[in-house]
């Protein structure tokens, strides 16, 4: 595996939605990060419709059957469904394997008779527990991950991604208790380990099969800072530190990459603009079109430089406007349609620029993603690329750095708490020890104490 | 038949426990218990100013006394052995050897008054030498301090947790008038003493007093109010007054009458008034006109920072993190009787402690250990030896310094605690963990002393009264009027001082209170026939 | 328009609004408070200088004193236009209740260090308004209140001599010989200890030798037992210890007067002295 010590991307200013340095290409024509926006259409089955194989097929079936029509009925050029799995497809490969041959079928069908370029991105479940003694590495549930990447490969997905959940007992530890060295080690550390360990059996599968190796996301750590964190009147987990994690978080997504993803990246990896500014692979978001499943305060400006747009998730059902497929892939397709526009226009940096603009002193959270300063904190990831927890402290104390500067340069304001937990994040953060062996075995005496479900041996630790 | 006893004797700031056993079967036959110290004072810088003052002579004839009349009320014959154990004024009083080095620091002091400092290593004396009445002259067994300040007291907390023999990283603190405490981390052990006492035992508390009847012990919370516990005339909990704390309404009366509150119950009022959000009340009203002031909690907390300091310096010193702590064992009384759990939230034990035990009375155990087994006495000292190392002096530690005063800016200037976690950030030191929600309390008896035999415990009365007349009093009775523990009275012309009782040399209200300057507290004990 | 342009023309509140921040407040620095811009000074390196005391940052404190004395800068204008307006501007924060006793300790630390590189330029002591002798009671480890109390004069402009703890009477005696002091401060934690201040005033006055006032007080201190010997005065707060050296400075008042007036000499009531 090789590690990023330097930035594939000369200045943020090259960065714009719809390419990527290194794009993608797929069956069916389609192309990620290659001049154009595909926007995303992700619903999960509705409830009851896990009870057997049979009902499951068919629900995806039909999921994708609705997004297909309303592709065509509104003029899309070229859309990606993405197959989350629910826990039952993922534990039962046969389903996995079953469920993405019906999709598939339905888009190649589409494909042939209306010439649109369609994309079926595949992504089982990390269905994995995390506790203690459970064998996170040899597991029946581990097994039934690699079987269900290997039954989508087989049965015709275009693109693989997942969302590894390493570490996150120790990170959901750090922010609920807002402990910053538990956030560093559980994502930083933790989760490095965990994704590096499943991306190499991943990319073996995927290139078996000649299929796109995708992306991960640290959705299961940075995302929980970022729902507790909630709104700006919550104050369950500081903004600042949920900013931090998020920073932290980019190094961790970056993992996968490292060990041969080509992207696109997960949509709900919020981190993705600093992996894409260190890597120039392609990768997904999700913002203002994904309220249907959670609230954010980046709704624009996580669209700046995204290769795909995605709508995160939402329950097979009827809305006043047709069922959910139809409804969420009409939102995401024409926010995609805006991008196209200003890219054949050439003013897809203004557009860029808009997006980032919205919404950058929103919220501490907001202004570490705008692509100047993704860029800045995927430079702090770099020059420490060798190691995850030096690059980690790295991408946390840039984080407060930036956030710092805008709170100088009076352009946002932050409360007493979100200064006072930045401040002491940042003191945290800069007495930890140079020497990550010495971290990780403190940081294994100590939480391996605290959280409960925390195995050190399921990191080989 | 032919039975032996052997007693063993724990002399403690607050009163002296003991206890007799069969040596044949090693059975505990009675326990006898005073309420208090027959020396006057309420700590024991007290005690040792007392001596120091007075005479060492004076005080240990007063203590030797005591402890004679509670040997006396064990009620057994054929006494064969005794051992005792206590902080090092203590055992110094009770061997009747040099004190002076432990009432002050440094070297400027002991040199201009040569004072050499004596041996405090294990010793067996004889009860003769002593002036102690065990029938026969029967052997005495004295274990030994660790260290000069680190006395048989603190090396009986660590023998009787065990904590040494097990592979854990623990703090053990004996709560007392002082805290000893004792970090153990990875084998090495780590020891401070902090002299927090004061409040936390009531004094320098308005309202405050030692455990007696009528004093609040606890406080419960029931809906918005707080339910006074009261200890009765056998020093049994129970339920007193409901009341509103903010403005002392009486919303349900209970049996018993409060005249003043203990350690223990302050430490359960300041928990609950940070709850409710009433540390900054001026006034925080319990039942029968016994009320907390500003002040008060200004003390409580400064006594309780004193605690939370001393555990951040000895963790800062060993290079670890407080909730990297496995276990937290609590000895002494007061920390057998108190809610662990509000300690937890207060700062007297480490806010992280998840596994706390609360292993009540160890001086008396190891005591009783000794007298059952003489040879363990060498087997102390061995231990006592090896670790004689790492002691930190808090008063001379910059770190202690540093985190006291932040404890100060928060209790007497009211500085946010979010600052005082952002200081310890900023002086490099470790952050406080946040407060452990499940700890698991392990409360290893019903009370501190574990076996107190077949017999009820005994409550032996140790009053002493000293009788002297003032030239120069014009019977105003400014001084018994105001001494705040009734312990001085008017008789004819004569005052009677319950030594017992008095406050001593940290209180001298009745000096004070003296417009002719006529009452000379010394008088007491040096004009006196009753020494 | 560039990036920087658009930025730059934003009115950021037609776009988003902090409500938290509206709400509870923002956190406001130091320099922003309105009495401590009032203290600032405007110039450089003056202010530069300031703020770091201001913000106890002694590492660069020290290393822009250096600087500006290698510059040409004089010694004494660092000291009053730039350290004592830092310390100026941190008093005013802790009397606000802004900032608290560790922050007097650091920028107190910072500001002293710098004032000795001053000095070194200045081949001699700065002038100060006076001397004050500080000890701890001999036998007596505990050093806090009268490390604030040092802190506290050197603030006031007083120079403050620290003869440490665990101080013999003869070794007092010395100092008072040695500096001749204004007035002086002795404090104890332990009641066996206290008993140091009679030993002390009567070596004084076998010695022949008188000071204005000597401050006692300290955590077992009583005001009842300072006030039975000559030339002390119960000190109840470590920040009375500047206002007590004034009123001798300034008023020629003696430890009998400050006794007397001790509420009104330290501007506040005082509960100990209120009967």
């Amino acid at each position: 595996m090789k590690r990023f010590t330097k930035m594939e991307y000369d200045n943020p200013d090259e960065m714009v939605f719809g390419f990527a340095k290194h794009p993608v290409k797929t069956k069916y024509d389609i192309e990620i990060g290659a001049g154009y926006v595909n926007p995303i259409i992700k619903v999960a089955p509705k409830e009851g419709s896990e009870k057997s194989m049979e009902s499951m097929v068919a629900e995806c079936k039909n999921i994708a059957i609705s997004a297909c029509q309303r592709a065509l009925n509104i003029g899309l050029p070229s859309f990606i469904i993405e197959q989350e799995h629910i826990a039952q497809q993922t534990a039962n490969p046969e389903w996995a394997g079953a469920c993405t041959q019906a999709q598939v079928e339905v888009l190649e069908k589409f494909h042939d008779e209306y010439g649109i370029k369609v994309a079926l991105k595949a992504t089982p479940a990390d269905i994995r527990d995390e506790e203690k003694g459970s064998d996170y590495r040899t597991s029946q549930q581990y097994q039934n991950v690699m079987e269900s990447v290997e039954q989508c490969c087989e049965n015709g997905a275009s693109i693989i991604c997942i969302e590894t959940t390493g570490g996150k007992s120790v990170s959901d530890y750090g922010i609920s208790r807002g402990d910053p060295r538990a956030i560093l080690f559980g994502i930083g550390v933790l989760g490095s380990i965990d994704m590096e360990f499943m991306w190499e059996e991943i990319v073996k599968i995927c290139n078996k099969h000649n299929v796109i190796p995708g992306g991960d996301t640290n959705c299961s750590q940075s995302n929980t800072a970022m729902f507790l964190a909630g709104g700006l009147l919550d104050k369950d987990c500081s903004h600042t530190l949920a900013a931090i994690a998020r920073g932290i978080g980019a190094g961790n997504s970056l993992v996968a990459v490292e060990c041969g993803a080509k992207g696109p990246l997960k949509d709900c990896g919020y981190e993705n603009p600093i992996v894409k500014a260190i890597s120039g692979v392609p990768i997904a978001t999700e913002g203002k079109n994904a309220v249907c499943a959670h609230s954010d305060l980046m709704g624009n400006l996580i669209a700046g430089i995204c290769d795909c747009w995605s709508n995160e998730s939402v329950y097979h059902r009827e809305e006043m406007g047709g069922t959910t497929p139809e409804v969420w892939l009409q939102a995401t397709g024409f926010e995609a349609s805006l991008m196209n526009t200003a890219i054949q226009t050439g003013e897809e940096k203004t557009l860029r620029d808009l997006y980032t603009l919205t919404d950058k002193y929103r919220d501490p959270q907001a202004l570490i993603l705008a692509y100047d300063n993704a860029y800045r904190i995927g430079q702090a990831i770099v020059e420490h690329g060798e190691d995850p927890y030096q690059r980690s402290i790295a991408a946390a104390l840039e984080v407060g750095a930036i956030i710092q500067e805008a709170v100088d340069s009076k352009k946002m304001q932050l409360t007493r708490f979100e200064q006072d937990s930045l401040d002491s994040a940042m003191r945290t953060f800069r007495k930890l020890p140079e020497d990550s062996a010495k971290f990780i075995k403190r940081s294994v005496r100590r939480y391996g104490r605290k959280v409960e479900d925390f195995d050190p041996k399921n990191y080989e630790l | 038949m032919n039975e032996e006893f052997g007693i063993a004797i724990d002399i403690g700031t607050s009163g002296i426990r003991a206890q007799s056993y069969d040596l044949n079967t090693n059975k505990t036959i009675s326990t006898a218990i005073t309420l208090r110290h027959p020396l006057p004072g309420a700590n024991v810088v007290d005690h040792l100013h007392f001596a120091l003052e007075i005479g060492v002579d004076e005080a240990h004839t007063l203590l030797m006394r005591a402890i004679n009349k509670v040997i006396s009320n064990l009620d057994i014959e054929n006494i064969r052995k005794i051992a005792v154990c206590g902080n090092p004024i203590q055992l110094s009083l009770f061997n009747n050897i040099e004190i002076r080095d432990l009432a002050f620091w440094g070297e400027n002091a002991l040199k201009e008054q040569n004072i050499t400092p004596p041996s405090r290593k294990s010793k067996v004396i004889k009860s003769s030498e002593i002036g102690l009445d065990a029938g026969d002259d029967v052997d005495v067994y004295i274990p030994p301090a660790i260290k000069h300040e680190i006395g048989a007291d603190a090396l009986a907390m660590l023998y009787k947790s065990d904590a040494l023999n097990k592979n854990e990283d623990s703090l053990i603190i004996d709560f007392g008038t002082n805290a000893e405490m004792a970090l153990i981390v990875e084998g090495e052990v780590y020891t401070a003493s902090a002299a927090a006492g004061p409040a936390i035992e009531g004094q320098t508390i308005e309202k405050g007093r030692l455990a007696s009847p009528n004093t609040i012990c606890d406080i419960e919370k029931e809906n918005e109010y707080w339910r006074m516990k009261i200890l009765d005339d056998e020093l049994f909990t129970c339920d007193g007054d409901l009341i509103n704390p903010k403005t002392g309404e009486v919303i349900e009366k209970g049996v018993f009458e409060a005249k003043g509150i203990t350690g223990t119950g302050v430490i359960a009022a300041f928990s609950l008034a940070i709850d409710d959000g009433l540390m900054n009340n001026d006034k925080i009203y319990l039942q029968d006109d016994v009320y907390l002031t500003k002040d008060d909690i200004s003390n409580i907390g400064k006594a309780l920072g004193a605690f939370r300091a001393g555990e951040l310096t000895l963790a800062e010193s060993s290079d670890i993190y407080l909730d990297e702590i496995d276990s937290v064992y609590m000895a002494g009384a007061s920390g057998f009787y108190v809610d662990a759990k509000k300690s937890l939230k207060i700062g007297q034990i480490p806010p992280s402690s998840a596994e706390i035990y609360q292993i009540g009375n160890t001086s008396l155990a190891m005591a009783k250990d000794i007298v059952l087994n003489p040879k363990l006495l060498d087997e102390l000292q061995e231990i006592a030896d090896n670790i004689e190392s790492n002691h930190i002096m808090l008063a001379t530690s910059e770190i202690f310094e540093k985190i006291y005063s932040l404890e100060l800016a928060m209790y007497e200037q009211g500085m946010p605690f979010s600052t005082y976690k952002q200081w310890l950030l900023k002086y490099g030191f470790q952050d406080l963990p946040p407060i452990e929600e499940n700890p698991e309390i392990h409360k290893l008896f019903e009370r501190d002393i574990a076996d107190s035999g077949e017999n009820p415990i005994k409550t032996v009365d140790i009053s002493n009264t000293m009788t002297t007349q003032f030239d120069n009093c014009i019977y105003c009775m400014e001084c018994v009027n105001n001494c705040p523990e009734n312990a001085l009275s008017l008789d004819g012309e004569k005052f009677n001082l319950r030594s017992d009782l008095c406050s001593g040399l940290g209180c001298l209200r009745c000096v004070r209170n003296c417009m002719q300057n006529a009452f000379k507290y010394n008088q007491f004990y040096e004009k006196s026939d009753d020494l | 328009m560039s990036y920087k342009d658009l930025e730059d023309k934003i009115n950021q509140e037609k776009i988003s609004v902090r409500y938290n921040v509206v709400a509870e407040g923002a956190a406001m620095k130091a320099e922003d408070y309105p009495e401590v811009k009032e203290i600032l000074p405007t110039d450089e390196p003056f202010r530069k200088i300031a703020l770091e005391i201001l913000y106890e940052d002694k590492i660069n404190a020290l290393k822009d004193v250096k600087k500006s004395l290698d510059d040409g800068v004089s010694p004494i204008e660092l000291i009053n236009n730039g350290l004592m307006k830092g310390i100026d501007a941190v008093s005013t924060l802790y009397t606000k209740g802004v900032y608290f006793l560790p922050d007097l300790m650091l920028a107190g630390d910072a500001m002293m260090e710098s004032v000795k590189e001053c000095e070194k330029v200045l081949g001699r002591k700065s002038d100060t308004k006076g001397t004050v002798v500080c000890f701890v009671a001999e036998g007596d480890p505990h050093d806090i209140g009268k490390n604030l109390i040092l802190m506290f004069l050197r603030a006031g402009g007083y120079e403050a001599i620290d003869l440490g703890r665990d101080v013999p009477a003869q070794r007092v005696v010395e100092a008072v010989k040695e500096h001749n002091p204004l007035f002086m401060t002795g404090t104890a934690l332990m009641t066996t200890t206290m008993t140091a201040f009679p030993k002390v005033v009567e070596a004084l006055e076998e010695a022949g030798l008188e000071v204005p006032a000597i401050g006692c007080g300290g955590g077992a201190v009583r005001k009842d037992y300072v006030e039975t010997m000559p030339m002390t005065v119960y000190g109840v707060e470590a920040y009375h210890t500047p206002k007590l050296a004034d009123a001798i400075l300034n008023d020629n008042k003696n430890w009998e007067d400050l006794r007397k007036e001790y509420s009104d000499v330290v501007g506040e009531f005082v509960s100990e002295y209120a009967s």
